[in-house]
């Protein structure tokens, strides 16, 4: 075994229900589709083995959740550690879009991120191949949304085409490899902080 | 329009089949269907069409060759399997070949287990289930009760009918057993006519939140089952997804403190598979009420609890495990805190995964004929047979769980024949990683019942089998009491940012606030499960305030 420790990145999926969390993991995960997705209870995850930076790698751990309202008050130990949180809406659902926030929202509240500011998010609008009267969200609200919310990087995407999915997890392995490193960064800068403190005031204690 | 598409030659047909395979809504095992139609076309170049009756006929969902219809030879042409063709179930169901679907219209083929596996296991189990069913019937004779296709009386009840229920209960039978054994005829002689008066009622409401997302789970819940599965060429929705909508719309004005909740559409469906729509209407009522009662609610409080309740059943139960979950527990909890029980109220992850196992009863979590056999037991011994099944596919995956198994192929192919343990082979975040792994996906491949029920829960050697309902009941109390306490003293628990209670200015030292949770102790070892056994030092300051008065 290396020395190295591996990266492991925690993704986690989140949307109202019915938008195509599921089929967007299976896509991306394993290049699927099937109309046999079942509604998710709780949650399930995939894992992925992706390269970074050329050749290391690390493994991406997608998770995909319950959209039901109500599931929010079984996850609250699980949003913990994630290092990218993924936001679907349904292009053809009103409701859907304007939820995005309120789950942004809701991640922020439980993932105990330690600067929610710069926290990576990105957002999806799913179902982009069903036809163009059926949608009713336009791309410029989606991208004013996106702005209003920090910049945050917005796809449109279809799960059952496969369009989109792949650069966006791209995207999404790209801030969540970057937000990894940030927060082993700090820990590092912590820890030497420590030691100063100590030698500090070592260095006080002589000067009396 | 049939003739375009049996003109088409093979390697169209080939390439064309071979790219849509995503798109086949009711998709079979990929070689069969291709050489099906790669044959049927052939045989159609040669104009040489077989007789009626050795062939199906098929409809093909395919986006350039609106309503297409295939005329496929039957392979095997035997006399059963085009009866089974011809019966009314299969007859709207394009592409079915019904030796791809099980005695219930499911598809034997999963992600997990293929189609082969299943034929193979299901030569034994089949030969088991006749067994046990001439068994019942000798014992049903015994007793002076009728045997008919449908029996409404059973045994009373003993350790007998229980050791029979155990070892499944006959398939035809299941919805009369199933109904008998959870009382549904007191419970539907006390509401008589309420079901259709709720049908009436739901002609006027029309908008309704939980409308939308019942809509969206009616073809979510079984769309590898034939019953539940719409034909693009069909206008109506199949009875069974008609009926799936009139029982969860009607259970959610019934019940205004669950209305609804994802996991009731696979309870609802699976009951209409095996009784008829009230009944099924009112199982699911027993079920939320008795069997896992606040499971479904709001605030989904009653499966918390019960995910409690496991935490502490592993803890008990299965160390080796719970020491896993602890140690991924303390690491992953940014400021571990001192807070005794913490953990009853932020559940460890893994939680996420058997929750499902209990909102849904092992629905879609196990193979189906798992799940029956689950369900016979579930409501003859009532929910406390969950959290035992629950225990039994976390032992039987124990080796796989905690990584051993790695481990000993490791060691096998390595020169050094020094012992490796988990901690040296694997980070944590890898063995966080194995564990939710194979808690999701062993259970999905435990096709044979018998695995579980033989090899665990038969045997009295192996603690958990002394587990009762009244233990879980306690139990549930019990964490249902601390996550009050800790849901309460949230604000001042360590690394929590927010607390959803309003005493966020009051600050309680640990020591405080543990003393107020240890007030109550849940015993399992004392007297094989002494339930809430007071704190003595507690008990004895009460005794001499009284006595001081």
């Amino acid at each position: 075994m290396s020395s190295k420790k591996k990266t492991i990145l925690k993704v986690i999926i989140l949307g109202d229900s019915g938008v195509g969390k599921t089929s967007l993991m299976h896509r991306y995960v394993n290049d699927k589709y099937s109309q046999q997705y079942k509604a998710t209870i709780g949650a399930d995850f995939l894992t992925k083995e992706i390269n970074v930076d050329g050749d290391r790698t690390a493994t991406m751990q997608v998770w995909d959740t319950a959209g039901q309202e109500r599931f929010q008050s079984l996850g609250v130990a699980f949003y913990r550690g994630a290092d990218c949180c993924v936001l679907v809406y349904d292009v053809t659902n009103t409701k859907s879009f304007e939820n995005i926030k309120s789950w942004r929202d809701e991640f922020l509240v439980h993932a105990n991120v330690s600067s929610p500011e710069s926290f990576p998010f990105v957002i999806l609008g799913n179902k982009i191949d069903i036809e163009e009267t059926k949608k009713v969200i336009s791309v410029k609200s989606a991208q004013d949304l996106a702005k209003s919310l920090g910049n945050i990087p917005l796809f449109l995407t279809s799960a059952k085409s496969s369009i989109n999915v792949d650069p966006a997890f791209e995207e999404i392995a790209r801030s969540a490899l970057q937000q990894n490193q940030n927060d082993a960064d700090a820990f590092e800068e912590d820890f030497n902080d420590a030691i100063n403190i100590q030698l500090d005031g070592e260095a006080d204690s002589c000067a009396c | 329009m049939s003739r375009d598409a049996l003109m088409l030659d093979e390697s169209t047909l080939k390439g064309r089949y071979m790219n849509s395979l995503g798109d086949l809504s009711l998709s079979v095992s990929t070689g069969e269907l291709l050489k099906d139609v790669v044959e049927s076309s052939a045989a159609a170049k040669r104009q040489s069409v077989p007789e009626l009756g050795d062939q199906a006929k098929v409809r093909i969902h395919d986006s350039s060759l609106p309503n297409a219809t295939m005329i496929i030879k039957d392979k095997i042409g035997n006399e059963e399997e085009r009866k089974a063709i011809t019966m009314k179930r299969y007859s709207m169901v394009s592409r079915s070949n019904p030796n791809h679907f099980d005695r219930y219209g499911f598809k034997k083929q999963t992600a997990y287990v293929t189609e082969v596996e299943y034929d193979h296991w299901w030569d034994y189990y089949s030969t088991y289930c006749y067994r046990r069913k001439q068994k019942w019937e000798r014992l049903f004779t015994q007793l002076g009760l009728p045997v008919d296709d449908a029996p409404t009386s059973f045994p009373s009840r003993g350790e007998k009918l229980k050791r029979y229920v155990r070892k499944g209960i006959p398939a035809e039978w299941r919805g009369n057993a199933w109904w008998h054994f959870a009382r549904g005829d007191e419970k539907l002689s006390k509401n008589k006519g309420v079901y259709d008066k709720l049908l009436l009622q739901l002609k006027h409401v029309h908008e309704r939140k939980d409308f939308e997302v019942i809509e969206r789970d009616l073809y979510r819940t079984f769309p590898d089952n034939i019953h539940f599965y719409k034909e693009p060429f069909q206008n109506e929705d199949p009875h069974m997804i008609q009926s799936l909508r009139r029982i969860l719309r009607a259970f959610s004005i019934y019940d205004e403190n669950i209305g609804y909740c994802q996991s009731l559409n696979f309870i609802a469906g699976l009951l209409l598979l095996f009784m008829d729509e009230e009944k099924a209407f009112w199982m699911l009522v027993i079920i939320t009420k008795q069997y896992l009662p606040k499971v479904h609610s709001m605030d989904l409080e009653g499966v918390n609890i019960d995910q409690g309740v496991l935490v502490l059943c592993i803890k008990q139960y299965l160390p080796d495990i719970w020491r896993e979950i602890e140690t991924s527990y303390v690491t992953h909890n940014a400021a571990p805190s001192n807070i005794h029980n913490e953990y009853l109220y932020r559940l460890p992850p893994i939680t996420l995964s058997t929750a499902s196992w209990f909102m849904s009863c092992f629905i879609g979590v196990v193979p189906i004929e798992t799940t029956l056999r689950i369900w016979d037991c579930l409501f003859y011994e009532k929910s406390h047979i969950l959290f035992k099944i629950s225990l039994g596919l976390l032992k039987l995956s124990e080796d796989e769980l905690l990584g051993k198994k790695h481990i000993n192929a490791k060691q096998a192919n390595s020169f050094f024949g020094s012992e490796t343990t988990i901690e040296q082979a694997y980070s944590q975040e890898d063995r966080d990683i194995l564990m939710f792994q194979v808690i999701q996906t062993f259970p999905r491949k435990l096709i044979d019942p018998n695995e579980l029920f033989d090899r665990i829960l038969s045997k009295n050697r192996i603690p958990l089998n002394k587990m009762g309902q009244e233990e879980i009941d306690r139990c549930r109390k019990y964490v249902a009491g601390q996550r009050n306490k800790l849901r309460y003293f949230d604000g001042a628990l360590a690394g929590s940012t927010v607390g959803l209670s309003s005493n966020k200015g009051i600050f309680l030292e640990d020591e405080a606030v543990n003393e107020i949770l240890l007030s109550e102790l849940f015993d399992y070892d004392k007297n094989s499960f002494s339930g809430i056994s007071w704190n003595n030092r507690l008990k004895e300051r009460v005794r001499r305030m009284k006595l001081k008065k």
